[in-house]
């Protein structure tokens, strides 16, 4: 039986009949494998980031240095370790002295990452990958520049003269917090006792970092975990840069998404190409079983068939996606890390178990019905056509649910795309009999052509339904999946304006303002663009919070303005024209999310303590902040200042370009007060995968759209022979080729009308949801999308009709009513 | 089921098809009723006007059909005894067909349509018998076409080369040249004759054509559901 299943499905293949049911299977097996696979190394990319951010796969903050019988633990699992003592120290060179943060490495260190480092302050730096050797250090060029020193020169720690031997320019763990902005300088561990720096009751953070496999971690992770004490805490990669993790979350999410569609759209061009294909196997059934098949034989000769079919799909499948997935890589070889050369297992499991659902859902249940095709119907005239099966429909659909869940593993994209569906075929079967009705008042006022074209519309108005619904939904699911890309990449093209600042100064206080301008001009540097932000260090006193993080001192500022990139989400902003006096009360803005963390509510009374003086003010608005902006942004912003003009102190961001780096050097020297973080490189790296992710999303979007194209022609071929037949029969009674063109193109033009206005509301309806929901991004409404659509579905549908249907004018009548 | 059982036979064979709008009275009686016996090599001829129930009564004498009340025995089995399944395996050895429509496979060549049926039953040879049974009916040079590249009366040779070459013992035809024009008509006819005079097959023939009918050895009327044997004239 495997045999003449083998023989049957070769012939039919040969034939063109397998053809699309195959492309179909083919394109959701490799969209989805090759986005999984992508997916899956973004996702191991983002981790091996987060790694270089903390140095290692694992850290212990600790107060205490790693116990001897731990680090021996870790060593019996065969992991990597380095040791970094961290602490501030008073740095003597012959020209100056200045507090900075000094990190004392052991000899590994960084275990994961790597060390820039340049001959000169503020260079662009060449990447090793260990730390200095004994009796070296390493200043930053901030320190180097308010030391007044150079390279080979010999400074002092406490008690211990090194020579600098190198500018560190960047660390992987370099600190991005407000601990960040002091100068820093590295030297090895080992010099560190000699120093004499550091003392009994001095303030040193000692991190532990280790490497290896994840078993092995989360072994030893278990294994010490009861010994912790409370200021010991372990720090994974996934608490990398959040920016950075943001965008790359965002990226998984629309490849997700994508990935769903495609699944989606491969799913319906399935069905479509399955239902044509055993409509037209029903007298090929009836003649088997003329010839003595029995149903069993016919049942199994089928799931034989499509046994073959999804081997030899899977065959090409598989490592079609692999080479597609290689070369998406190849792409982005300079923003993708490579973590293993093996390829992961789960993306090829994916593929093959959506391969494999997609036809036990959308073909196999046609197929095995075949069976039951009664054998007279050989002796027919013609074949009866039969009804779409709601059976057979119920099981595709919960498919494609339970696929997209599969694929997505979200609640909520599995629901949103459900919902849209839903809403489509609803709105779809209300609207084909609206176009009806229109259809046919219009008929009279209309030519030939039109007319008959309008009136096989009306005529099918079931089986015109169902494709404008096909249409409608392929076309909705394309415009949602533009809509997504062109905002995401909108949104992270906000982050590549040329002008993102990339250098914050702080500790400006009101009278260095002016002189920090005269500075930044005398060196040829641009302060069109530089921006100042009030700072006060404050923290909040009344209410009295649960979570202990509300107790820390934070930065605040005051603004008679809403900052930048900033939108208000409840209450409302203070009026800016509004002279905010003293009289006035006290008003407080504060940021949604941690506002909510902290339980504080709109309309409060709130007390803070600023450098000893109690203000309090009244939360009058919550703001939501976009943190991957790179502007300076702030948890409470006030009405009016909180203490006085002169004793204030700014903060300002700028844009250096690359050729204007080295005059920052003697910048610093003419402002040595002024202290200075340097976020180029972050800003850069951001850059980069922003540039990355974009080609992603847009050769996955090829994929999808390519898929959607195949909806379209399934959908088109589903419905082929039966004009072609009428189309014979009208040629038989007179009517020119053009005439029949005109009907085809009239038909077409208006389902690809009806189902682009359709698509377009319920795209913006499934985008709306997607931006706020799944993207957490503001809501936009795209008018285009209304009025490009239904002029977008007539091309489409119309082009794509006409296109395909182009034989249906040309077949020679009398072979087509021989052949029906 | 012996071999006393008849080779081929209906025995009071009815088929009523329920009217879906109206009582149990104005059912519709395609057949009523109808008896026959047919020995092995006979050729019979059923013929009657359009819609007299010609091809449901040929379908229901294959297995192809059940009928409403009464049995049908072919090749010695009871039909009405047996599933579906059963009436596949006994059409397997003992039926081949020629339609009016030709039902060839469009996505098979002629060849291929011809090996069909004996893939169908595992013939190790189905290639050879093929070609020598498309040659027997003058296409041996068409065996690569596909049927929509063939004539009318070419697919009905390649038709008729598909029934013989299964080497069944009952032939059934249902108007074998009713898309045919007179003179192909005339030649498919010649060859179907002679093909069974080879082969010993008995053959029931379904024709509106009563001096096709004249050829076989008995013809049997259908008229208003009832079956007539005719005399010869």
């Amino acid at each position: 039986m495997f045999k003449l299943a083998a023989r049957l499905a070769w012939r039919d293949w040969r034939g063109g009949e397998l053809s699309l049911l195959f492309v179909a299977l083919i394109l959701a097996i490799t969209s989805v494998t090759s986005i999984s696979l992508f997916t899956h190394q973004v996702k191991q990319s983002m981790v091996a980031q987060g790694a270089d951010l903390i140095a290692a796969n694992l850290r212990l903050n600790s107060s205490q240095p790693v116990p001897a019988l731990w680090a021996e633990q870790a060593r019996t699992l065969s992991l990597q370790q380095a040791q970094i003592s961290q602490f501030q120290a008073m740095i003597f060179a012959d020209q100056g002295m200045q507090l900075a943060r000094i990190k004392a490495v052991s000899e590994n260190y960084p275990l994961r990452g790597e060390i820039t480092v340049g001959q000169a302050a503020f260079d662009l730096g060449t990447a090793i990958q260990n730390g200095p050797k004994q009796g070296e250090i390493w200043p930053d060029s901030r320190l180097l520049a308010s030391l007044n020193a150079a390279l080979n020169d010999t400074i002092d720690v406490g008690k211990l003269s090194l020579k600098i031997s190198q500018i560190l320019i960047t660390s992987p763990d370099q600190a991005s917090g407000f601990s960040g902005f002091a100068p820093s300088a590295i030297m090895h561990l080992s010099d560190l006792e000699a120093t004499q720096a550091v003392q009994t009751g001095s303030r040193v953070t000692h991190r532990w970092l280790l490497a290896g496999p994840t078993p092995a971690l989360v072994n030893l992770k278990e294994n010490i975990n009861p010994l912790l004490t409370n200021g010991e805490k372990w720090q994974s990669p996934a608490e990398g840069n959040a920016n950075m993790a943001a965008t790359l979350d965002k990226a998984e999410q629309f490849l997700l998404l994508a990935g769903s569609l495609a699944v989606v759209l491969a799913g319906v061009a399935l069905s479509l190409s399955a239902r044509r294909y055993s409509l037209r196997q029903a007298k090929h059934v009836a003649l088997l079983k003329c010839l003595g098949l029995k149903p069993k034989q016919l049942r199994l000769l089928y799931l034989s068939q499509m046994i073959l079919l999804a081997l030899l799909a899977l065959a090409i499948s598989l490592p079609l996606a692999w080479g597609l997935y290689q070369g998406l890589l190849l792409l982005l070889v300079d923003y993708i890390q490579a973590t293993s050369i093996l390829p992961p297992l789960e993306p090829f499991i994916l593929g093959a178990g959506t391969g494999t659902l997609c036809l036990l859902a959308f073909v196999l249940p046609p197929m095995l019905a075949l069976a039951k095709v009664a054998p007279a119907e050989v002796l027919r005239q013609s074949s009866s056509q039969s009804k779409a099966n709601i059976g057979h429909l119920a099981i595709g659909f919960s498919a494609v649910i339970a696929l997209v869940y599969w694929h997505s593993q979200s609640i909520l994209i599995s629901s949103a795309l459900i919902v849209g569906v839903i809403i489509i075929l609803t709105l779809l079967a209300l609207l084909a009999n609206l176009l009806i009705k229109l259809g046919n008042k219009l008929r009279p006022h209309l030519g030939q052509g039109a007319k008959i074209g309008l009136a096989n519309l009306a005529r099918r108005k079931n089986q015109n339904s169902l494709q404008v619904a096909i249409f409608g939904l392929a076309l909705m699911l394309l415009f949602s999946l533009i809509s997504v890309r062109s905002f995401l990449i909108d949104d992270w093209q906000q982050q590549l304006k040329q002008d993102t600042p990339n250098l914050f100064l702080f500790n400006i206080y009101q009278q260095e303002r002016d002189s920090l301008i005269d500075s930044m001009e005398q060196q040829g540097l641009a302060t069109k663009a530089l921006k100042f932000f009030p700072i006060a260090r404050a923290r909040l006193t009344e209410p009295k919070l649960e979570d202990p993080r509300g107790d820390r001192e934070l930065n605040l500022t005051w603004s008679q303005a809403l900052p930048a990139g900033n939108s208000i989400s409840a209450g409302q902003w203070w009026d800016s024209t509004n002279e905010n006096t003293s009289a006035s009360p006290l008003e407080v803005s504060v940021e949604l999310d941690y506002a909510q963390r902290m339980g504080l509510t709109l309309g409060q009374n709130l007390t803070f303590n600023v450098a000893g003086i109690q203000h309090r003010a009244i939360l009058s608005n919550l703001r939501k902040v976009d943190w991957s902006s790179m502007q300076p942004n702030f948890f409470f912003v006030f009405s009016r200042p909180l203490v006085e003009a002169n004793s204030a102190s700014y903060m300002a961001s700028v844009y250096i370009a690359p050729q204007d780096r080295s005059k920052l050097g003697p910048l610093l020297r003419q402002q040595p007060t002024i202290s200075m973080i340097d976020v180029d490189d972050i800003l850069q790296q951001v850059q980069r995968i922003v540039a990355q992710l974009s080609l992603a999303v847009e050769s996955i979007l090829v994929m999808v759209l390519g898929a959607g194209v195949l909806v379209l022609v399934a959908s088109i071929q589903a419905s082929i022979d039966e004009r072609r037949h009428e189309s014979a029969i009208l040629r038989t009674l007179g009517a020119s080729k053009s005439l029949i063109r005109s009907i085809l193109l009239v038909e077409y033009a208006s389902l690809g009308f009806v189902a682009g206005l359709i698509a377009g509301v319920s795209a913006e309806a499934l985008v709306a949801v997607l931006q706020n929901q799944l993207f957490q991004m503001p809501l936009q409404f795209h008018w285009p999308l209304w009025v490009l659509t239904p002029f977008t579905g007539m091309l489409i549908i119309g082009a794509c009709g006409w296109w395909f249907n182009r034989t249906v004018v040309t077949a020679p009548p009398l072979r087509t009513l021989r052949q029906a | 089921m012996s071999l006393s059982t008849p080779f081929l036979a209906a025995q009071n064979v009815s088929q009523i098809v329920a009217n879906p709008q109206a009582t149990q009275a104005n059912d519709l009686h395609i057949l009523q009723d109808v008896n026959f016996t047919i020995e092995a090599g006979q050729s019979v001829a059923i013929v009657g006007a359009s819609g007299s129930g010609k091809t449901t009564l040929l379908g229901m004498m294959a297995g192809l059909d059940s009928p409403s009340h009464g049995q049908l025995f072919l090749a010695h089995k009871d039909l009405t005894q047996l599933d579906e399944e059963g009436r596949a395996e006994l059409r397997k050895h003992h039926v081949s067909f020629i339609f009016q429509n030709f039902q060839l496979l469009p996505s098979l060549t002629a060849l291929e349509n011809i090996m069909l049926p004996l893939e169908v039953k595992g013939s190790s040879d189905a290639t050879a018998l093929a070609e020598k049974y498309l040659d027997h009916v003058g296409l041996a040079q068409r065996g690569h076409h596909y049927p929509n590249q063939l004539s009318g009366g070419e697919q009905q040779r390649v038709a008729i080369a598909r029934a013989f070459a299964a080497q069944a013992p009952i032939l059934f035809a249902d108007e074998p040249t009713g898309n045919l024009d007179t003179e192909t008509g005339h030649n498919i006819i010649e060859l179907l004759f002679e093909l069974n005079q080879q082969h010993q097959t008995t053959l029931v023939l379904v024709t509106h054509d009563l001096q096709l009918a004249q050829r076989c050895q008995r013809r049997l009327s259908l008229s208003a559901g009832q079956l007539t044997e005719l005399t010869n004239v």
